[in-house]
């Protein structure tokens, strides 16, 4: 996941590396995401989630295209 | 993440790990971890590579090393976070954020971007994410479900 200045860079980015163009969102997005996502990282009981705890995590900022499910 | 073979011991292990990461910025050796649980170093590596294989942890292929425990990273990336003393690798832009939330702290934040190879800066302070001046987007290149099971690649 990389950081970009813009859609145009993105596209840019895509054509001269070879990567596939995906989904691009805001960093605000990922922040709230961020929170949802790694807030009990360190715990000592974290174990993982399952795919259907992380699309609903996904869908809870927004991302809830069929790029963000399993 | 698919919990394939790891027991409580690794678990332990996992977060005597992310412990380490949290007070250090950097791994521990299976050395240290050996050290600090009382076992021998064949049990720690065992520990970590049942813990890769859960993909709890990702070891550097044909080694025993931990290359990344998400959200940190043991290498160095384009990805510097600052956070309470300890300078961290993020091992992308999401975990760039992913270090402030994981450490439920603040930060200050240095990424480098990919196209022009340029410094960006932002912070999380106060819990409120100040983004870089200049504006800038996140991309995925990947859908979820290829790189869910295999973070490595992310």
């Amino acid at each position: 996941m990389l950081l970009f200045r813009s859609e145009e860079h993105i596209d840019q980015w895509c054509a001269q590396s070879g990567e596939p163009r995906g989904e691009s969102m805001s960093m605000e997005t990922i922040w709230e995401l961020a929170k949802a996502w790694y807030h009990p990282r360190l715990e000592m009981d974290f174990h993982g989630r399952s795919t259907e705890q992380a699309e609903a995590m996904f869908a809870s900022v927004g991302l809830n295209s069929p790029f963000w499910r399993f | 993440m698919a919990d394939h073979s790891a027991t409580d011991f690794d678990w332990q292990v996992r977060h005597f790990i992310y412990q380490h990461f949290k007070a250090t910025g950097s791994a521990p050796t299976i050395e240290q971890t050996a050290q600090q649980f009382g076992v021998s170093v064949e049990a720690a590596r065992d520990s970590y590579h049942h813990l890769n294989d859960a993909h709890a942890i990702f070891l550097t292929p044909s080694s025993d090393t931990i290359y990344m425990a998400s959200p940190f990273s043991n290498v160095p990336t384009d990805y510097r976070v600052y956070a309470n003393g300890v300078a961290y690798w993020a091992n992308c832009a999401w975990d760039s954020l992913g270090i402030p939330a994981a450490l439920h702290s603040d930060a200050e934040i240095e990424a480098v971007l990919p196209l022009e190879r340029q410094t960006v800066c932002y912070a999380i302070r106060n819990g409120v994410l100040e983004p870089p001046a200049e504006g800038v987007r996140i991309h995925f290149s990947l859908p979820c479900r290829i790189w869910y099971e295999n973070l490595i690649h992310t």
